[in-house]
């Protein structure tokens, strides 16, 4: 990025509109069109971000269309805008309501995979508010979410986020239903709900998805074959295929899936470990036999 | 406001030109004609030199985007090339006018940060409505042979981005050097934007690198023939 202003911590900003003095804490993140810091100022914490003047002023526009509903938001709320002046030359940012939580790939980590499927549940459930203002998110990559204490998730970059008809602003190839060769790339609630899911198996299984980018097929084997996802296949697929018109629909059927299968799952878990064992078996029996041929 | 249609030329390339014009020169009297010049060089993982100097000075020339990048990024750079060309074009144009209306060095960011939003979301609307002619003009030098995959991939999710906006887009792919000149045109303006990569070359030519010349002739694809005069230029 050209012009990109870099503040370290202790770094005091003082916007030359308003006058406001915000001080750096520390780097929250860095991306393409811009970098996040926390800093704290009169009103507190909050997050600010140095971009470019036109990313500066559409995140503004996105963030001020989220907040029409009175007192709550999908994303983060908006503060202000302002620009730093140094030796002549402008750097814009803006402020925003710093969301504090571990981001959905943070969040996942150490617990069992099966939280994979309360995640598409608290999801599906984000979506269906931001689509409901006549917006999609664009770009589904799980550093975008933030989980937040109250079991909700909250979008921390609009960078993506876009209005329904129109080509979505900013995407992650991994999510974006046009690289999968699945769909056009334009703003509608399937856009989402495609990358809703990859992103659910990518979660479980990053590795295999990307290998597999650009055939749903394999997709959609990677689904059948994971003992944590197969029980809601169906409920990916349609998602695949781009069946569902509104996240509420996914999330009803996402729901039957999902309280079907813990009444199945007796008999299907105690065939599963003892498969599950002899490859346990067979992967030390490689080993070894690995370890064998190496000397 | 209303936005005529945007032309843009797209130039993907691996290297310095070393034949012919100036492609700075081209590129400078595109945007005369109002066409914008932008330059995508490919490098490879070894490293090698795409010219980086001559690729900055060719975008800057024809009032475009410039970027250096590997061949598996090439995607996602040539949409977002295009998108911020797009946005480009109509900033400048406002700025045009801001420098008529306040001064001579207004730009939009001397306007207030709540002004500005007003205005981006009016560059929005325009670029996402406005029609656009997008010719792409592809170096096919011997050294480009193991790109143009990436290249070909490029084409077709530069199109199914282009296709879902809600302004119509036409395409024309043309590729340097020619057999029998500079350049040739290997797809005509068309509106099936999938025809791009599905009839893309897969065949590399000789091993000089026309630049200029490529620009030239490409141009002549935008401007109409009867004013098009080699001579004058």
């Amino acid at each position: 990025m050209k012009n990109q202003y870099d503040a370290k911590p202790g770094d005091l900003i003082k916007g030359k509109w308003t006058g406001h003095v915000w001080r750096i804490e520390r780097e929250i993140g860095r991306g393409a069109n811009g970098v996040v810091y926390l800093v704290t100022g009169a009103v507190g914490r909050a997050a600010l971000k140095f971009a470019d003047s036109a990313s500066v002023a559409s995140e503004t526009n996105a963030l001020t269309a989220l907040e029409r509903v009175r007192g709550t938001s999908p994303g983060p709320f908006f503060i202000e805008a302002d620009d730093l002046e140094k030796k002549e030359t402008v750097y814009p940012f803006f402020l925003m309501e710093f969301i504090d939580g571990p981001m959905l790939h943070t969040f996942i980590k150490g617990k069992k995979e099966e939280w994979a499927i309360i995640l598409l549940i608290w999801l599906l459930a984000f979506l269906e508010s931001l689509h409901r203002l006549g917006y999609v998110m664009g770009d589904l990559k799980p550093e975008n979410f933030i989980v937040t204490n109250k079991k909700k998730i909250r979008a921390v970059d609009v960078g993506g986020i876009t209005k329904f008809g129109r080509s979505i602003k900013e995407y992650t190839m991994l999510y974006d239903r046009a690289a999968w060769q699945a769909g056009t790339r334009k703003a509608e609630p399937a856009y989402d709900l495609f990358g809703a899911a990859v992103l659910t198996v990518a979660l479980v299984h990053k590795e295999a998805v990307q290998k597999a980018l650009g055939h749903t097929d394999e997709l959609g084997e990677i689904v059948q074959s994971s003992p944590v996802l197969q029980p809601i296949a169906p409920v990916l697929c349609n998602a695949f295929e781009s069946k569902y018109d509104s996240a509420s629909d996914m999330k009803k059927e996402l729901l039957l899936c999902f309280t079907k299968k813990n009444t199945r799952a007796g008999s299907r878990k105690r065939k599963k470990s003892s498969s599950g064992k002899w490859v346990m078996l067979a992967g030390a029996l490689a080993a070894i036999l690995m370890l064998f041929l190496l000397h | 406001m209303k936005m005529g249609t945007m032309k843009q030329l797209l130039l993907l390339t691996d290297g310095c030109s070393n034949t012919g014009e100036d492609p700075v020169m081209m590129a400078a009297f595109a945007r005369q004609r109002g066409i914008t010049v932008n330059v995508i060089g490919i490098v490879d993982s070894s490293g090698g030199d795409p010219g980086l100097d001559e690729i900055q000075a060719i975008a800057k020339a024809g009032g475009g985007e410039s970027r250096i990048v590997q061949a598996a990024s090439l995607s996602e750079t040539v949409v977002n090339v295009t998108r911020q060309a797009m946005t480009g074009t109509i900033y400048s144009i406002i700025n045009e006018e801001l420098r008529g209306i306040l001064n001579k060095d207004a730009t939009v960011e001397s306007l207030p940060p709540a002004t500005r939003s007003e205005i981006a979301e009016k560059v929005e609307d325009i670029s996402e409505e406005a029609a656009l002619e997008l010719l792409i003009l592809t170096d096919m030098s011997a050294s480009m042979k193991l790109k143009l995959p990436a290249v070909k991939e490029a084409l077709y999710d530069l199109s199914v981005s282009m296709q879902s906006r809600i302004g119509p887009s036409s395409f024309s792919l043309w590729t340097f050097p020619g057999k029998y000149s500079a350049a040739e045109e290997r797809i005509g303006w068309t509106n099936h934007a999938s025809s791009l990569a599905e009839s893309f070359p897969q065949l590399v030519s000789g091993g000089i690198t026309p630049t200029g010349p490529a620009i030239r002739q490409a141009l002549s694809s935008f401007i109409e023939m009867d004013e098009y005069d080699e001579k004058s230029i």
